[in-house]
């Protein structure tokens, strides 16, 4: 499978089908998540979904604008304890206290980013590290009220519990079981939505184009007339403000602050993150959120028994796993999962850009009758191979071991790729035989390969629909 | 002002100063070569700290029960020797190190060799708490540093550990300046250090050469563990702090200038002591806030550092 088996002409029928089929996946992971998981993962997922914002926010500064700045667990925990302190001292609203934290990033990002960004590189990493390391002391100065507002070395929590109000009761998962778990899943996922949208925006704009130059060349940023250290602060200061936000979630996710979760080690949480999401892309920031907590919450799970002595991945061997993989991700995949993702799908689907004029720019079934084309034949084993190892990953699954486990996982989660595009490429194929591109031999092949994998397809919607429907009602 | 209160102030700072300025310089020696901060120094320095233990008293990991295995025999060796054993296996790790994960970083971009050294942090912090435990370990004093060992100035102790430290970092100092200035392998180190095309170009083996600039300061970082291990205990984490110190000393002198990272050590190590000491709101607790914003405003004002060499850009 050199070529892709598929050529699909950007914003062509094909490409927006594709495009369907993923936001149709998107979907259903968010509507499923609250509905399917035991309300201690959902917790977690909270929690990934708040290192995302986070990791976004550092995204924003390191993988958009090239400088070096990890010190945002600091800004994280501004927000969090400006939350609590608003929430729990002044009785506010979480939401009244969103523009507030958002603002109080705003402004420290400016107080931070003015003077730190005079310095580069690696004398920049150094500034933000020392301000993610002095953070956690920070918190316990007894000058200024400041102890008594974040509570000292003891923590505050907020005594207020995140609970829906009766109108909200018909959202998935909400109901006694899971209520609260689930409730503050969709309070984060609604800021992590609204704030990708306006991230989106934002890169996309004016300003946002000139941290994207700064970023690519600094100096020919600068004759193109970038006023390099306003967009340079300004992008630190939005970054800031993105952590506080982050920080906000956090406290409301967890009702409770304290000066020893925003450490270093957070900082370095963050890193690992972004790099193994990947830098500079907007999906990167998402998955790297997903990926350190899930994958620390795996890692939990080892034992390795080794005479004597025992590995256990519930203790420091975890940190370890990280670094290596960290470690491993620089090496072999500097692009992270999403540039990972990226290489598989063109293996599969190849986007070609749209010429000014209307016609693609690669010839979209470039195929010249009479020769040999193994697409059809490529779609069918790929239509038969989705349900193979469903079944494989079905009966792997009660096999109680974590490799094995995760296997299974990963074969049952097959079919959600190999169905839809086996149907695509069928279909594709189809089309270009009625169009005279391809030889008769390859319509059995074709049209069985659209046949299964449309009929994968309808199984993997059936079964989601099946699903939420079974657990929504259950309630 | 009580002159003899703060005459022993400065005497008990100069003993970290010691610490802070020997990471620093090890720091220095690898920012010079190879550009890249390498925020693993403390862990590898730590771990040779455990060498060493492992010199004095054998290997003594955490078995399953949580307990120590006492019974596994150690190798005993007199302190001396402990060090410079741990001295000589920091420096292959360094070796090492460079070797497997920098030299094929070579023209990668500046976060890859930041992800690099985080992921040896943790790495290294991590294999170590797995494998000795968390809790801290007792490690001799390399020099006497008991009660009533001390000069008496003035009515301020001065302790003879202080003044054994700083010789013996003066000594290993006067070995590298001899190293650099009057040694083949220190010429080539000095010219990697300026210009690695050029090096590479008049027949310097560049790789070989940055491998033993890091052996260099992976020997530094040791001999910093092995002076530290006592005062501060022997544990895992033990290095994380010293080292912001040390990158704040580092910083503050040059990041490229070993001048400045022995200068930078003591200004630290003495505003660690002085500053929570004489100004009220700052705990010992905040000790770090006044080092760390010092090396911003340094940064701010003279961005090289105090003795670094500015950078220029070409566009």
């Amino acid at each position: 499978m050199s070529s892709p088996l598929v050529v699909v002409a950007k914003g062509g029928a094909e490409h927006k089908r594709w495009q369907y089929v993923q936001y149709l996946y998107l979907a259903s992971f968010v509507l499923l998540v609250p509905v399917v998981l035991q309300p201690f993962e959902i917790g977690k997922m909270n929690r990934a979904l708040v290192l995302s914002v986070a990791i976004l926010a550092v995204n924003l500064v390191v993988g958009f604008n090239g400088m070096l700045a990890l010190g945002h667990s600091a800004f994280m925990g501004v927000g969090a304890f400006v939350t609590a302190s608003l929430v729990q001292d002044e009785n506010w609203d979480f939401w009244m206290a969103l523009p507030v934290v958002v603002m109080v990033g705003f402004v420290l990002g400016i107080l931070v980013g003015l003077p730190a960004l005079r310095v580069k590189g690696l004398y920049l990493a150094l500034i933000t590290i020392a301000q993610a390391t002095v953070f956690p002391t920070l918190v316990n100065i007894d000058e200024l009220g400041i102890a008594k507002r974040t509570g000292g070395p003891n923590g505050k929590g907020v005594s207020e519990e995140v609970i829906a109000p009766s109108y909200f009761e018909w959202l998935p998962g909400v109901d006694g079981a899971r209520g609260g778990s689930a409730y503050r899943y969709w309070c984060i996922i609604l800021i992590l939505g609204i704030t990708l949208l306006l991230v989106t925006n934002y890169i996309r704009s004016r300003p946002g184009r000139a941290v994207l130059a700064i970023r690519d060349n600094e100096a020919g940023a600068a004759v193109y007339g970038v006023n390099l250290p306003v967009v340079k602060t300004v992008n630190f200061a939005i970054s800031a403000g993105l952590g506080s936000l982050a920080g906000l979630m956090w406290c409301l996710d967890k009702g409770f602050v304290a000066g020893q979760d925003f450490t270093f080690l957070l900082a370095v949480d963050l890193i690992i993150g972004l790099v193994i999401g990947g830098v500079g892309t907007l999906q990167g920031s998402l998955l790297g959120g997903l990926f350190v907590v899930w994958v620390n919450d795996l890692t939990k799970r080892i034992t390795i028994p080794l005479g004597l002595y025992t590995l256990n991945g519930d203790g420091p061997l975890a940190k370890a796993i990280f670094g290596l993989i960290l470690i491993l991700f620089t090496f072999f995949a500097p692009g992270g999962i999403v540039s990972l993702a990226k290489s598989v799908q063109n293996k599969l689907i190849k986007v070609v850009p749209i010429r000014p004029d209307g016609t693609p720019a690669e010839d979209v079934d470039s195929f010249d009758p009479g020769m040999e084309s193994d697409r059809a034949q490529s779609a069918m084993k790929l239509a038969i191979l989705g349900p193979v190892l469903l079944t494989i990953g079905w009966l792997l699954m009660n096999v109680n071991n974590l490799i094995v486990g995760c296997v299974a996982f990963g074969l049952r989660f097959s079919i959600l790729v190999t169905a839809p595009v086996a149907m695509l490429v069928g279909s594709n194929e189809l089309k270009a035989l009625l169009a005279g591109r391809r030889p008769e031999s390859i319509k059995a092949q074709a049209s069985m390969a659209r046949l299964l994998g449309g009929l994968g397809f309808l199984f993997v919607l059936l079964y989601g629909l099946w699903l939420f429907k079974t657990q929504y009602s259950s309630r | 002002m009580d002159y003899v209160l703060l005459l022993q102030r400065i005497f008990d700072a100069l003993f970290n100063s010691a610490i802070y300025s020997s990471l620093a310089l090890a720091l220095v020696i690898i920012f010079r070569a190879t550009g890249l901060l390498n925020f693993a120094q403390g862990e590898m320095a730590t771990f040779s700290g455990y060498i060493a233990f492992v010199f004095l008293v054998g290997p003594q990991p955490r078995l399953k029960g949580g307990g120590l295995a006492g019974l596994i025999p150690g190798v005993p060796l007199s302190v001396p020797l402990a060090v410079v054993g741990a001295v000589l296996a920091g420096m292959a790790v360094g070796a090492a190190t460079e070797r497997v994960l920098i030299r094929p970083l070579r023209n990668a971009p500046e976060l890859s060799l930041v992800n690099v050294s985080i992921g040896l942090l943790l790495v290294i912090n991590s294999l170590m708490a797995q494998w000795w435990g968390t809790g801290p370990r007792v490690f001799p004093a390399l020099f006497p540093a008991g009660a009533g060992q001390n000069f008496n100035i003035f009515g301020a102790r001065l302790r003879y550990s202080t003044i054994g430290v700083w010789a013996l970092l003066f000594v290993v100092l006067v070995c590298l300046i001899f190293l650099l200035k009057r040694t083949r392998i220190g010429l080539a180190f000095r010219a990697v250090s300026i210009n690695q095309t050029n090096s590479e170009l008049v027949g310097i083996p560049v790789g070989r050469v940055l491998m033993y600039g890091w052996a260099l300061a992976a020997g530094f970082g040791a001999l910093a563990a092995c002076i530290s291990a006592n005062s501060v205990l022997l544990e895992p984490n033990m290095m994380l702090r010293v080292l912001v110190y040390a990158f704040a000393a580092a910083t503050l002198g040059g990041l490229d200038s070993p001048k400045g990272a022995l200068v930078g050590g003591v200004i630290v190590g003495l505003s660690q002591t002085l500053i929570p000491a004489y100004v009220p709101f700052i705990g010992f607790e905040l000790s770090v806030l006044p080092v760390l914003i010092a090396m911003t405003a340094v940064l701010l004002v003279r961005p090289a550092g105090l003795y670094g060499t500015k950078r220029v850009e070409r566009v």
